[in-house]
C-alpha cells in the first residue's frame, strides 16, 4: 500500500492518541477503561465531532468559520423557544437547523461572491447568530415550559448515547464526503489555488457557499442536541467552540491555509483532545491547568505534524 | 585572451545521492560577458549558489583572482565582490530607492542609522539610469528599473562579477535593449558578467563565452566566434538533434471556429480576428501590448464590448465554465498562481477541468483518475515520480505540462495558450511546440499568445501584431517573412507595407 503523506500524518496521530490512552489506562486502569467513562469521553466529543465534520471541509477551502459557536447556540435557543410556544419538537428542530443553515449559507455567500476575508466576515456571523440566542433566552436560559418530549433527541438508546450514534454517522458521511466526491475535489482546488480553481471552470461561489451552509446545519443541530441532552435551552452555550472545532482539525493534519485535510485526522484530532481533558479531570487538575496542558501539547502535535510532513516527499 | 578572473576547478554538488554538479571545470574571462546555458536541472542555479556562497560545495576549489574562494555566506561572497541579480528581485518595495540601495551599507553609529545616504551610490545609479529618482519609491518603478536599482546596489559595492539570472524574463524588447547597452557598458569598466538565460537569440548577440551544462555536467565552453547556429547550441544543451522551424498546418479557412469583433474595454481597442478550423493563429507582441486581454476576453473571464462567437454556441461567455462548455479552454499565463494547483498531485490536477471524466454522479472514481493521469503523462511525456506526486516538485516545463493535460481533457475544439513556454527549459519547449501541433493535426485549432518572436513564427499559420492594445495587422506565416517589418510594428511603427 502506497503511503501517502495524508496516511503517514494519520498514522502519527494515531499513534500519539493511542499513547494518550495508555498512559490514562495507566493511571486509573478501572476507571479509564470503564464503559461510563468512555461513553462520557465520547458524548463530549461528540458536539466537535459533528461541527468540525463541516468546519474541516471549510479550512480545506481555505477558509474559516468562526460563527459555529454562535450558530450552535441560535439554534438551541431558537428550538426551546419554538417547542415552548406550542411548535411541534421535531419540527421546531427542523426549524432551528434550518436557520443555522440559512446563516451559514449567508456567510459563505457573502465571503464567495464578495470576495471578503472569511475571518471577519464568519466572525460578524457569529455575533448576528450568538446575539439572536441572547435575544432569545433574555441573556439568560429557558427552561421552564419546554415540553416534556425535549429531551428525545439526546436520550439514551440501547444503552448508546443517540449524540453518540449522530457523530458517527455523520462523520462517516463527511469521510465518504470528503474522500470520493467530486465536491470534495473541487474544495482541495479552491483551497490549493483559488486562482487556478476559477480558470478550470470551478463554480467557487457555489462550492464555497455550500461548505458554510454544510456546517450551519451541522452546529445547528450540536446546539439542538444540547438542548436536547440538557432540557434546557442555554444562550450561552458552546463558548469558544469554533476553536475546539479548528484545534481538533488542524491536529488532524488539516492546514490552516487550505487545500489539505482529511475528516478522519479531524476525529483523531477531536478524540485526542478528548482523552486528554478526560484524564486531566480524573486527576484532578484545575480548569486553568488543564489550559496550559492543552496548548503545550497542541504545540507539540503540529509541530510533529509537520516535521513528518516535510519528511514524505510524495 | 584575457586573464582569468574565477575559475571552477571539478566543482561537484552532491545532494542526498542526486549529483547536482558533477566534475564541473571552466574558467571565465575577466572583462567578459559569458553565458551560461542549460535544461533545468542542468545545474546552472546550483553554481551560481555556490559561487555567492548560498550552498558549499562538495567537491572541488574556486579560483577568485587566481585565490582560492569559499564563502560562508551570500554577504562574505558580496563583499568580496561578487555581486547577483536574481530572477526574484530583492528589492523591498516599500522603501524609496535610495534606501533600497543603501541597505547593508547604512551609514551608522552603534547600530543607529545616520542621517545621511552613501553619495557614491547615487553617482552609480545616475551613470546607469539618469532618469531614476532616487526619492522614489520602488513600488512605483517598472521591472526594468527595479532591476537597475539592483544593479546599481551591486555596483555600489564594487563588484567586479555581476551574475545576472534570467534577467530579460519580464523586460520589453526596448528595454531588453537599454539592458544590453548597460552590460557593455559595465564590460567597459571590466567588471565580469556571468549571464544564464533561456533565450538563445539574446544570448548569441551578448555573449563572449558560452558554457553549456547538460545534467550537471559541463559540456563545453567557447567563444562566441565557435558556434555557428541556435541548433549546434541546443544540440548541446539536449543533446539532441532538434528540428525547427515553421511547419504549416493543414488549416481549412472555409471554416470559422471563432469570430471575434471589435472588443474592446479598458486595454483592448476594437480588436477583430477569425479562427480558422486547423490553424495556429498567434498574437505576438511586447509586454503590455494585449495578449493576455484577449485570451481572457475570449475566455470570457474579463469584461468586455464587442463580440466573441464560437461555433456552434450562441451567447457571450461570462465565465471560464461557460467557455469550457463552449469548447474553448485556456493555459493561463501564470503558472503557479493561474495554471496548476501546486500543493496537489498530478492527479488531482489533471481532471479539473472536466471532472466528468473521472466520475459519475458526483462521486470520484480514484481508479479513473489515476489512470486518466497516467494516460497523459505518457501522451506527453510529463516527468514525474508517479501520479501522486505533487505538483510543486515537477519542473516547469513538466508544470506547464499538467496544465495542458488538464485543457487537454476538457477536448476542447480551441486551445488558448498564454505564453506557453515562459520559464521552461528549452527541451520541454520542443515537446510543447510538438503537442500543440499534434493537437491541431487531431482537428483541435489553437491561438498562441507570445513575447517570444522565434516561438511565434515556429508554431503560427498566421500572426497577429499588436501595439498597445490595437490589433495592427494580421501577416501570413511564411519562410522568409520579414522579422524588421514585425518589429517595427510591435514597437508602434506605422506600418508602411500595406
Amino acid at each position: 500500500m502506497k503511503l501517502t503523506a495524508d496516511g503517514l500524518q494519520n498514522l502519527t496521530i494515531l499513534g500519539i492518541f493511542i499513547v494518550i490512552c495508555v498512559v490514562g489506562f495507566l493511571l486509573e486502569p478501572s476507571l479509564f477503561i470503564s464503559s461510563a467513562n468512555i461513553s462520557n469521553i465520547l458524548v463530549s466529543t461528540s458536539s466537535t465531532i459533528i461541527t468540525a465534520s463541516g468546519v474541516t471541509l471549510v479550512l480545506i477551502t481555505g477558509n474559516l468559520d468562526l460563527s459555529v459557536g454562535g450558530v450552535g447556540a441560535m439554534a438551541g435557543v431558537l428550538f426551546g423557544l419554538f417547542a415552548k410556544a406550542g411548535v411541534p419538537m421535531g419540527l421546531s428542530a427542523v426549524l432551528a437547523v434550518l436557520c443555522g443553515m440559512l446563516c451559514g449559507f449567508l456567510s459563505g455567500l457573502i465571503i464567495s461572491a464578495l470576495n471578503l476575508p472569511s475571518f471577519i466576515i464568519s466572525l460578524a456571523f457569529k455575533y448576528i447568530a450568538g446575539g439572536i440566542a441572547l435575544i432569545g433566552a433574555g441573556g439568560a436560559i429557558i427552561s421552564a415550559g419546554l415540553p416534556g418530549n425535549i429531551g428525545h433527541l439526546g436520550r439514551v438508546v440501547l444503552g448508546i448515547p443517540l449524540p453518540i450514534v449522530y457523530a458517527i454517522v455523520i462523520f462517516l458521511i463527511f469521510m465518504f464526503i470528503q474522500n470520493k466526491t467530486v465536491f470534495a475535489s473541487q474544495c482541495y482546488a479552491i483551497g490549493s489555488n483559488m486562482g487556478a480553481a476559477k480558470l478550470s471552470g470551478i463554480g467557487t461561489v457555489r462550492v464555497v457557499s455550500t461548505v458554510f451552509m454544510l456546517t450551519g446545519i451541522l452546529a445547528a443541530f450540536t446546539g439542538v442536541v444540547i438542548t436536547a441532552r440538557f432540557s434546557v435551552a442555554d444562550s450561552g452555550v458552546l463558548p469558544g467552540f469554533e476553536n475546539d472545532c479548528i484545534i481538533a482539525a488542524v491536529l488532524g493534519g488539516t492546514d490552516i491555509n487550505g487545500g489539505r485535510g482529511t475528516v478522519f485526522g479531524m476525529i483523531i484530532g477531536a478524540l485526542i483532545v478528548g482523552v486528554l481533558t478526560n484524564i486531566m479531570n480524573m486527576l484532578g487538575l484545575r480548569i486553568y491547568t488543564q489550559n496550559v496542558v492543552k496548548g503545550v501539547v497542541l504545540v507539540l502535535a503540529i509541530v510533529l505534524n509537520n516535521t513528518i510532513r516535510k519528511k514524505v516527499k510524495v | 585572451m584575457g586573464e582569468y578572473i574565477l575559475e571552477m576547478k571539478n566543482i561537484a554538488k552532491y545532494f542526498a545521492g542526486v549529483k547536482a554538479l558533477d566534475d564541473v571545470s571552466f574558467n571565465i574571462v575577466k572583462g567578459s560577458c559569458h553565458c551560461l546555458v542549460g535544461e533545468n536541472g542542468a545545474g546552472k542555479s546550483t553554481l551560481i549558489k555556490i559561487l555567492t556562497g548560498a550552498h558549499p560545495k562538495t567537491k572541488g576549489s574556486v579560483l577568485y583572482n587566481k585565490k582560492e574562494f569559499n564563502p560562508t555566506g551570500t554577504r562574505e561572497a558580496m563583499q568580496a565582490g561578487i555581486g547577483c541579480l536574481f530572477q526574484e528581485l530583492n528589492v523591498v518595495e516599500q522603501l524609496r530607492v535610495e534606501e533600497n540601495i543603501c541597505l547593508g551599507l547604512e551609514e551608522t553609529r552603534f547600530g543607529v542609522l545616520r542621517g545621511k545616504s552613501n553619495t557614491k551610490v547615487f553617482d552609480v545609479l545616475r551613470r546607469i539610469d539618469d532618469t531614476i529618482d532616487p526619492r522614489q519609491y520602488i513600488e512605483e518603478l517598472s521591472v526594468a528599473k527595479r532591476q537597475v536599482v539592483e544593479m546599481a546596489k551591486a555596483l555600489a559595492m564594487d563588484s567586479n562579477v555581476i551574475i545576472m539570472d534570467e534577467p530579460t524574463a519580464s523586460l520589453s524588447e526596448e528595454e531588453v535593449r537599454r539592458l544590453f547597452e548597460i552590460i557593455a557598458d559595465l564590460k567597459k569598466q571590466g567588471i565580469t558578467i556571468l549571464y544564464i538565460s533561456h533565450r538563445l537569440e539574446e544570448i548569441m548577440k551578448l555573449a563572449d563565452y558560452i558554457t553549456v551544462l547538460r545534467d550537471g555536467k559541463h559540456i563545453a565552453t567557447r567563444p562566441i566566434s565557435e558556434i555557428e547556429s541556435r541548433q549546434e547550441l541546443i544540440q548541446m544543451m539536449t543533446g539532441k538533434v532538434i528540428v525547427e522551424g515553421y511547419i504549416p498546418n493543414a488549416a481549412d479557412t472555409s471554416q470559422t471556429l471563432i469570430e471575434a469583433r471589435g472588443i474592446s474595454n479598458r486595454k483592448l481597442k476594437k480588436v477583430s480576428f477569425d479562427l480558422h478550423k486547423g490553424e495556429i493563429l498567434g498574437f505576438y507582441g511586447l509586454v503590455g501590448s494585449g495578449k493576455t486581454e484577449i485570451a481572457r476576453a475570449i475566455y470570457g473571464v474579463d469584461d468586455y464590448e464587442g463580440e466573441v462567437v464560437v461555433k456552434g454556441s450562441l451567447g457571450k461567455s461570462r465565465s471560464a465554465r461557460r467557455s469550457l462548455q463552449k469548447g474553448v479552454a485556456l493555459v493561463p499565463e501564470e503558472r503557479r498562481t493561474q495554471g496548476v494547483c501546486t500543493s496537489l498531485s498530478i492527479a488531482s490536477n489533471t481532471p479539473m477541468m472536466n471532472y466528468k471524466s473521472v466520475s459519475e454522479k458526483g462521486i470520484l472514481s480514484k481508479m479513473k483518475q489515476g489512470r486518466l493521469a497516467r494516460e497523459y503523462m505518457k501522451a506527453i511525456g510529463i516527468a514525474c515520480r508517479n501520479e501522486n506526486q505533487s505538483v510543486m516538485y515537477l519542473s516547469g516545463g513538466n508544470q506547464q505540462k499538467v496544465v495542458i493535460a488538464k485543457c487537454l481533457n476538457a477536448s476542447p475544439q480551441v486551445l488558448l495558450l498564454d505564453e506557453p513556454t515562459r520559464g521552461v527549459d528549452v527541451g520541454a519547449k520542443q515537446e510543447i511546440y510538438a503537442i500543440i501541433r499534434e493537437l491541431v493535426k487531431k482537428g483541435c485549432s489553437a491561438i498562441v499568445f507570445s513575447s517570444e518572436l522565434p516561438e511565434i513564427l515556429g508554431l503560427c499559420d498566421r500572426i497577429g501584431l499588436l501595439y498597445d492594445g490595437e490589433l495592427k495587422v494580421i501577416l501570413q506565416n511564411t519562410a522568409d517573412i520579414d522579422s524588421e517589418r514585425i518589429m517595427h510594428i510591435v514597437t508602434g511603427g506605422v506600418d508602411v507595407e500595406r
